[in-house]
């Protein structure tokens, strides 16, 4: 109370920048609230689950170091380090040794869809130019190839 | 036998001025590498703990040891790695140079970083020539701050130790112990009343009330077991009653 100055509300209000938008291309900022009734490391952890789900950070972006958010957030460094542990435990992030922390590349899960979507391109079009050669309508094709996926969604 | 990683611990330690019990049955343990917080309402007992620790007070009963070794009569080689920084910073002969004082207390110990006091000083506008009575409350708290670092101590005991620091130098003291607390996994118990300070930089916190331990763990388990909306002061207030 007697130290928190406007410059210090500042210093905490910047917030570290970890990463871009890719659709808006905004910068993204860690935020961390000391005071809040939730614990850091649950502000950290749940912070780095939205940004991947949010595809604002992809697999191989650089998490800023533990020393970087400690000082930053003037925050005990064990705690960044059990946020980090609690999200390497989960598969979201992963340690390289001597690099740091790296969101995980666990990849197709992490991917969009349209970028998924170009991976299966290659089998329809050789699929559809065979159906061509077969004279067989569009519909009885998608009708098919709709029974397909349902069955394999059954397995 | 001695847990090697443990760096402070109390046993049973009780103690009377008088008629008055300012510790009662006080059982605390803490490991390398922790930066505990240590809080409770004026005349809980934090002084007297921390006074009791360093062996600056003769205990009624119990054990109070830093480094495995007894507080009442800790061996030199301990000492040399301890960094203590009292809560009003008088005593010092008030005639002397900041540069003379920092020189008469870097002969006691067996190394000293003076490239990081020097740094300190500038980083802190702190003028080496001027006496040290001469200094304002914050700029003196400042060189006792400097003082208990210059040896690099392994364990720091910082009794209120911001009270009268402005905000940059609060800052840059911060981001000194956690560059220690990393790269040499530095060992820090402060006390303070000030929630804002302690829910940043101590992981651990031990509560005193009505000069006996209340709580002692982690700061964040402590936090869950309360209503979101309640920040480390009302949990205090709360934990008071």
């Amino acid at each position: 109370m007697y130290y928190i100055t406007d410059t210090l509300m500042q210093f905490a209000a910047g917030g570290i920048k970890i990463g871009k938008s890719m659709s808006d291309n905004k910068e993204i900022y860690f935020q961390i609230q000391p005071s809040s009734g939730v614990p850091i490391y649950k502000q950290i952890v749940d912070q780095v689950e939205r940004l991947v789900a949010g595809g604002y950070l992809s697999p191989g972006d650089e998490l800023p170091s533990v020393r970087k958010v400690a000082v930053h957030f003037e925050v005990n460094p064990m705690t960044v380090s059990k946020a980090y542990s609690m999200l390497e435990a989960s598969n979201i992030v992963e340690r390289r040794r001597g690099m740091g922390m790296f969101i995980a590349s666990n990849s197709d899960n992490a991917k969009s869809v349209k970028q998924r979507i170009e991976l299966i391109r290659p089998s329809l079009e050789e699929a559809a130019s065979q159906a061509k050669q077969l004279g067989l309508p569009n519909e009885k094709v998608l009708e098919l190839f709709k029974k397909i996926l349902e069955d394999n969604d059954g397995k | 036998m001695e847990n090697s990683d443990v760096v402070i611990r109390l046993e049973k330690v009780s103690k009377s001025y008088g008629d008055k019990q300012v510790l009662k049955n006080i059982d605390l343990t803490i490991k390398k590498g922790t930066i505990m917080g240590l809080v409770g309402k004026n005349g809980a007992g934090k002084t007297t703990m921390i006074k009791s620790l360093l062996g600056l007070l003769k205990l009624d009963s119990g054990k109070a040891s830093l480094f495995g070794e007894d507080s009442w009569d800790l061996p030199g080689e301990v000492k040399q790695k301890l960094g203590y920084v009292p809560q009003t910073v008088n005593g010092f002969d008030g005639w002397m140079t900041v540069d003379a004082l920092l020189e008469y207390t870097s002969v006691f110990y067996d190394k000293w970083n003076k490239n990081k006091v020097d740094k300190l000083l500038k980083d802190w506008n702190i003028d080496p020539k001027a006496r040290f009575r001469s200094l304002s409350e914050g700029e003196k708290q400042k060189v006792a701050i400097i003082m208990a670092m210059g040896h690099e101590p392994e364990l720091y005991i910082f009794d209120e130790p911001v009270a009268s620091l402005d905000p940059v130098a609060r800052r840059s003291f911060i981001k000194e112990l956690i560059d220690l607390n990393i790269d040499s996994g530095t060992t820090m118990l402060f006390s303070t009343h000030i929630t804002s300070d302690l829910e940043r930089i101590a992981a651990d916190v031990a509560l005193l009330k009505d000069n006996e331990i209340k709580y002692v763990g982690e700061l964040s388990a402590l936090k869950e077991k309360y209503d979101q909306n309640m920040n480390l002061e009302d949990i205090f207030i709360e934990l008071n009653k």
